[in-house]
């Protein structure tokens, strides 16, 4: 599906010349409902903290919506745009910092992100599908976990609130977030078999 | 696939693991570690629909703002409404630009307003309606002060003491003047993605973004440093009393300090600004970043160069702008600005004079590289440390410890002379007249134009550093330096330096860039760090601890600034020595030997020596440690050998003799290493 390019400033976007959908109008307050949950959460992913992550969704939005030659074919579509944009301003903002963070390419990251989240551009489902699945772990992974994620506890605090060594204490981690990836994948599957 | 029974993960400790320890962030773990710190910690993504569209109806962008609407196909037709509101906005800011202009006019001011320009080079002088419409014309999203709810429109032309960070629309504060002759590039934002690394010099680079509100960067070093501690495990203190933070604050600037000053970052500025304030700072501020070199001065060379920082602070005028014309010697004061930072007596630019410069210019710490290259960091070398002193040989010439400027008619007569370094195997090599590019961010080593006597390395290493971000990295440690003791990012060897991370690398560039951006007010700076959270806090309960082990909580609270240390009664040497000897029952006599057995009245009879009361040691005499000040220290060879790569660090050209008769004392009296060289290193912070 031809997009348009947000690499390329200012050339002229490709147009497909016909849709699917009948010509309208959307406001920005519904682009910014429609996809800026997406944004933040894709930003998150490519590694940026929250205040981070907030401004540059900000900018992201502002700079599409300033375009005179922005064309919105689909939501997929839209969101694909959306996203590259934003990482661009993550490399720009990390190029005036001077500084060096490593994230997976992006394309790797489209890739899952278009596979985990589907249709659901926005990543809701996934979200429900992980808080449903986290209830199914056991009570020391979800302990190990919640230290991880929302203290930001160390492996050897991790290991040292269960009493296990540290080793233990990343292979619990480890075996907790693969089981997660499965349960995920699989209820995301079965929604997207339905 | 789905089972709905209860998932059991087994753990086992005992068992190894035979799946795979790949800890590589795959593009999959990337994005199941985001979505469940967003559900675990509860952090879900917030609303910002109102902030964006607040942005975007913004007047002042009416220029540049695209019609907040899409459509699926075809053009658009803009209502008629919309257009007459954003002439009605571009009228407006015309006129405000136009006032500003007019009243600036009638300020004492040298310097122009600096023009943004979308992509091609500016000119110092320009239009104020053009700079009105050029600033829309900037791409980037001018920051918004989101608490506020109002973005930062209105240029602040009122008073030199208001607040600089919404000057935005139109004036971008006090930017300094730039040779345009040099050709000294301007590279502004444009598009995203645009812009390659080639396009940016390093240091040649300033960005004219308009300062942010300080609030905002207020609350980004908040943000920064929460995140900061979580990242190194470190646990902050807790809020110290507002009494407690004026007295450390007061002690730290050497003026009292009344808790209402900090209830905001506008009281605070205000403060800053009143004189006898200004004038308190700037003997501090020397006194802090020339290694007690400032002290050493003429009272009446003291007072020219009180005089010229303390204004900066009340004025909040260029205090970049005014270092590099000090640094470049045309000013009057510039042969006593050097002599400052000159602790040396010899022949040549060398120890005190580079490394201070270093540290103020750069925020670059030599201290390890003069005679060898770092084993440490890693990325500075003893040719850098000579080649930078060849720069500033090319600006001052030093003459059995007489320092003067260059000029290039005495030059003729007294050229200069090829600067040769002994090298670790004795053998000499000679210096180059350049800068690291790691000093100055830049991609290449800066290799100057020429090095004719109109043209020395070390003037065009000045004019690299006008108004960039390098020379605001050397500013904001200084200042923070100021109220903490010891830099923000300082050097990784020294015991005290908060561990180095991206977050500290992050906080310190908030701060630069904020520098920068605000036209290098070093008010504002001061203002931000003395109400930032590292003031705030309270001492560790176990503060003996900061100095005795670098595992105890409270020694790695104190080094990342996440709890404050007391400061220091300001013990001098012959005290401390005291102290050290009184600790092993002993004394040093006048000619400096140590005499064992110190008698007491009450021990006279029983002969023993009786032990020190706690209240004859001072409260950070180091009673225990459990290793060594720094573990460098263990690949020195010989206790002399560590005890003079303590006194390096500590900016010490060499080791006082009493210091050393101490440590014999010390090692004569059984004492263990790693104690030894704390109550060495503790000796050596005496004043």
């Amino acid at each position: 599906m031809p997009q348009s390019n947000p690499d390329n400033d200012g050339s002229q976007p490709d147009r497909l010349g016909q849709s699917n959908k009948d010509a309208s109008t959307l406001d920005a307050a519904a682009l910014i409902d429609r996809h800026s949950r997406g944004v933040w959460r894709y930003l998150r992913t490519l590694g940026c903290d929250d205040s981070t992550a907030d401004d540059l969704t900000q900018e992201t939005f502002l700079r599409v919506l300033r375009r005179d030659n922005f064309v919105q074919h689909n939501d997929a579509a839209t969101a694909g745009y959306l996203r590259r944009t934003a990482y661009n301003l993550m490399v720009s903002d990390l190029r005036k910092q001077k500084r060096v963070q490593y994230t997976p390419e992006s394309s790797s990251i489209d890739e899952v992100w278009d596979r985990w989240n589907g249709k659901d551009i926005q990543g809701d489902l996934t979200i429900d599908a992980i808080k449903d699945c986290i209830s199914k772990l056991t009570q020391r992974a979800q302990l190990a976990l919640r230290l991880r994620y929302r203290k930001d506890a160390s492996r050897a605090e991790i290991a040292d609130a269960l009493q296990i060594t540290e080793h233990g204490a990343r292979n619990l981690m480890q075996r907790a977030k693969g089981t997660l990836k499965e349960c995920v994948a699989g209820k995301l599957n079965l929604e997207n078999d339905e | 696939m789905n089972n709905p029974q209860e998932m059991n993960v087994p753990d086992d400790p005992g068992r190894q693991a035979a799946e795979s320890a790949d800890e590589s962030r795959s593009a999959t773990d990337a994005l199941l570690d985001a979505f469940l710190r967003e559900v675990i910690s509860e952090q879900s993504p917030p609303d910002l629909k109102a902030s964006i569209l607040r942005q975007l109806r913004s007047p002042e962008r009416a220029s540049s703002v695209a019609t907040p609407t899409l459509e699926l196909s075809g053009s658009r037709d803009e209502p008629a409404f919309y257009k007459a509101l954003w002439a009605a906005g571009a009228t407006i800011v015309t006129l405000a630009a136009c006032l500003t202009l007019a009243f600036m006019l009638t300020r004492e001011s040298d310097q122009p307003i600096a023009e943004i320009d979308s992509g091609k080079q500016s000119t110092s002088k320009s239009d104020p309606a053009t700079d009105a419409v050029a600033t829309s014309n900037e791409v980037g999203v001018q920051d918004v002060d989101t608490s506020s709810g109002h973005p930062s429109i209105a240029a602040n032309a009122n008073d030199a003491n208001a607040e600089k960070g919404n000057a935005s629309a139109v004036s971008v504060g006090n930017p300094p003047q730039r040779d345009r002759s040099r050709g000294v590039v301007l590279v502004p934002e444009t598009e995203v993605g645009e812009q390659t690394d080639s396009d940016r010099p390093g240091s040649l680079k300033r960005t004219l973004e308009p300062a942010r509100p300080i609030t905002l960067v207020a609350k980004r070093l908040d943000t920064g440093l929460e995140a900061y501690w979580r990242s190194i495990g470190v646990e902050p203190t807790g809020e110290a009393t507002a009494e407690r933070i004026s007295m450390h604050l007061s002690e730290r600037l050497g003026i009292k300090l009344d808790p209402s000053v900090l209830l905001s970052h506008g009281t605070a500025q205000d403060w800053l600004a009143r004189p006898d304030v200004a004038k308190s700072l700037s003997i501090n501020w020397w006194n802090a970043v020339s290694d007690r070199g400032f002290a050493r001065l003429e009272e009446a060379d003291q007072a020219k160069l009180i005089s010229k920082v303390a204004k900066c602070f009340e004025t909040g005028s260029d205090f970049g702008s005014l270092l590099c014309k000090l640094l470049s010697g045309s000013e009057a004061e510039s042969e006593v600005f050097f002599q400052t930072f000159n602790s040396g007596r010899g022949n040549r630019v060398d120890g005190g004079l580079v490394q201070n410069l270093a540290a103020l210019t750069m925020n670059v710490d030599l201290r390890c590289v003069r005679c060898h290259d770092a084993f440490i960091e890693g990325n500075h070398q003893q040719q850098d440390y000579w080649n930078f002193a060849a720069v500033l040989s090319s600006i001052v010439d030093i003459d059995r410890g007489q320092l003067r400027i260059r000029d290039a008619d005495s030059d003729s007569t007294n050229p200069t002379r090829p600067l040769f370094f002994e090298l670790p195997d004795r053998r000499q090599r000679v210096a180059t007249a350049k800068i690291a590019s790691h000093w100055i961010d830049a991609d290449e080593e800066s290799v100057f134009r020429s090095e004719s006597k109109n043209d020395p390395p070390g003037k065009q290493w000045v004019e690299s550093l006008n108004g960039s971000s390098t020379l605001a990295r050397g500013i904001v440690n200084s200042i923070w330096k100021l109220v903490h003791g010891r830099p923000l990012r300082g050097l990784v060897a020294h015991p005290m330096s908060a561990p180095l991370s991206d977050g500290l690398e992050s906080i310190e560039t908030e701060l630069v860039q904020d520098l920068v951006r605000s036209g290098f007010d070093i008010r504002r700076t001061m203002a931000v760090v003395m109400m930032s959270p590292t003031v705030r806090r309270s001492v560790p309960v176990q503060v003996r601890d900061v100095w005795a082990t670098d595992q105890s909580d409270a020694h790695q609270k104190a080094v990342a600034f996440a709890g404050s240390i007391p400061t220091s009664p300001g013990t001098g040497l012959g005290k401390r020595i005291d102290q050290t000897m009184l600790a092993i029952g002993a004394k040093l006599s006048r000619d400096g030997l140590p005499t064992l057995g110190q008698f007491d009245s009450s021990s006279a009879k029983s002969g023993i020596p009786a032990a020190p009361s706690s209240s004859a040691l001072s409260w950070d005499f180091p009673d225990r440690a459990d290793e060594l000040p720094v573990q460098w220290l263990s690949g020195v060879n010989g206790t002399k050998a560590k005890i003079e790569h303590l006194a390096y660090l500590a900016e010490r050209d060499s080791v006082p003799g009493n210091i050393l008769s101490a440590a014999d004392a010390m090692k004569d009296a059984g004492l263990d290493e790693p104690l030894l060289m704390h109550r060495v290193w503790w000796l050596m912070q005496s004043l």
